[in-house]
């Protein structure tokens, strides 16, 4: 069973039953969410991405966990300022918003038919798992012809609920996702 | 202070001028000094024992010798900076100073002499700092905001809604000094504590952007393809 936006909003603003809850940090403005109709939240672009730069590794070895800090790199970039993804480039970033799912809800996360159309793909492990708390990785990558322009703060995805048939109660807020894309694979 | 000042006495101290070359490094040495304890306070009035915690971490223990006669003994800022948080209502360990060795005397009559000035002018400067905030609508960190922001940090979400950013320092301060009894859903509990402070500096600094955003939002939420 999938949330509609004010299933959703419940679940963000109710603070009866914290276990249920759904911890959105930054929070979307409550009226302006509950005035839109569809079944999904927007999450926006955070400051930290990370990217592949040339090297002398032959084989990424995706079976078992390794860094690759030897072959990526860290950026920062602030508000306002701007993050160029060329054609065919691949680079990770992060949601700005801190996601905290309760036990009973899974979700799974997308990215918006306005930059799917040109050429942005945002997530290809799209699932989130009951428990989830962190800050969401985003896989973003251009697959048009024209570089594209990205802004953190700006609405880069959208994230669909789903309500389990039972609640884990085991697997409320459990720490999984940081503040930037991570350094192994 | 004879033999510092010859024959110069009490009367004309301010105004012999070989006296006065004397004395002028005694003062720009104290003038240093109190400036280095004005801002202790301020650090204290701002951030609470976020600061004394922060000073400890950064300053502690102390094996080296006095880095510059322009800063009071290390040991000295310590107490001073204690007496600082009582007189702005904190409760404060009264062990905080035993981190720092202790002092005996400066090697030079004329640090000496910026030495007492400084030790003799504190309350002052502490009554100075907290002066210096009236009508800069800040807020002092509080033990039920402290408390609010640990709770949600334990609970593994970030918290933006403080008024006072001393409260989530002084929680995170309150989680990082007691990490052993910190078990983090999601985590294994026999992680190490460098993880556990990763992610509790993920937690904090994510809190920080989160409250930077809030206030950018209008301007930068416009970006949109």
């Amino acid at each position: 069973m999938i949330l509609n936006t004010l299933d959703i909003s419940q679940r963000l603003f109710d603070e009866t039953d914290v276990q249920k809850r759904i911890f959105l940090i930054p929070a979307p403005d409550r009226t302006e969410f509950e005035g839109h109709s569809g079944a999904s939240i927007d999450l926006h672009l955070g400051r930290w991405f990370r990217t592949m730069r040339q090297s002398n590794v032959t084989v990424l070895k995706v079976g078992k966990a390794q860094s690759y800090s030897g072959f990526s790199k860290e950026h920062f970039v602030r508000f306002g300022k701007e993050f160029i993804l060329h054609p065919g480039k691949f680079a990770l970033g992060m949601t700005l918003e801190w996601i905290s799912f309760p036990g009973d809800l899974a979700g799974h996360i997308t990215g918006k038919s306005s930059l799917g159309r040109r050429g942005l793909v945002i997530e290809t492990a799209a699932g989130i798992h009951p428990g989830f708390a962190g800050c969401l990785t985003l896989e973003l990558a251009n697959v048009g012809e024209i570089p594209i322009a990205l802004n953190p703060g700006m609405e880069i995805c959208q994230v669909f609920f789903h309500k389990t048939l039972s609640a884990n109660s085991r697997a409320t807020s459990q720490f999984k996702g940081s503040r930037k894309p991570g350094s192994t694979t | 202070m004879g033999n510092l000042f010859g024959a110069v006495g009490k009367e004309s101290i301010d105004s012999d001028l070989e006296a006065m070359a004397v004395w002028a490094e005694s003062y720009s040495y104290a003038a240093r000094q109190l400036e280095e304890v004005f801002c202790d306070c301020v650090g204290v009035w701002l951030f609470g024992q976020s600061y004394l915690h922060s000073f400890r971490y950064l300053l502690a223990p102390d094996l080296s010798e006095r880095p510059s006669d322009n800063y009071p003994p290390n040991r000295w800022r310590s107490e001073f900076a204690i007496e600082a948080a009582r007189s702005y209502g904190d409760s404060a360990d009264s062990t905080f100073a035993n981190a720092f060795r202790p002092f005996e005397k400066s090697r030079e009559k004329k640090v000496e002499i910026a030495d007492i000035v400084t030790k003799t002018l504190v309350p002052k400067i502490i009554a100075e700092a907290n002066d210096f905030f009236d009508g800069k609508k800040l807020t002092r960190p509080s033990a039920t905001e402290t408390e609010r922001c640990k709770q949600s940090l334990y609970s593994l979400c970030p918290f933006s809604d403080y008024e006072s950013v001393g409260s989530l320092l002084n929680a995170a301060w309150e989680l990082r000094l007691d990490l052993e009894n910190w078990s983090i859903p999601g985590v294994p509990d026999d992680v190490s504590d460098e993880k556990k402070i990763d992610i509790l500096n993920d937690l904090v600094f994510k809190s920080f952007e989160v409250v930077e955003w809030n206030g950018l939002r209008p301007r930068v939420a416009g970006n949109k393809i």
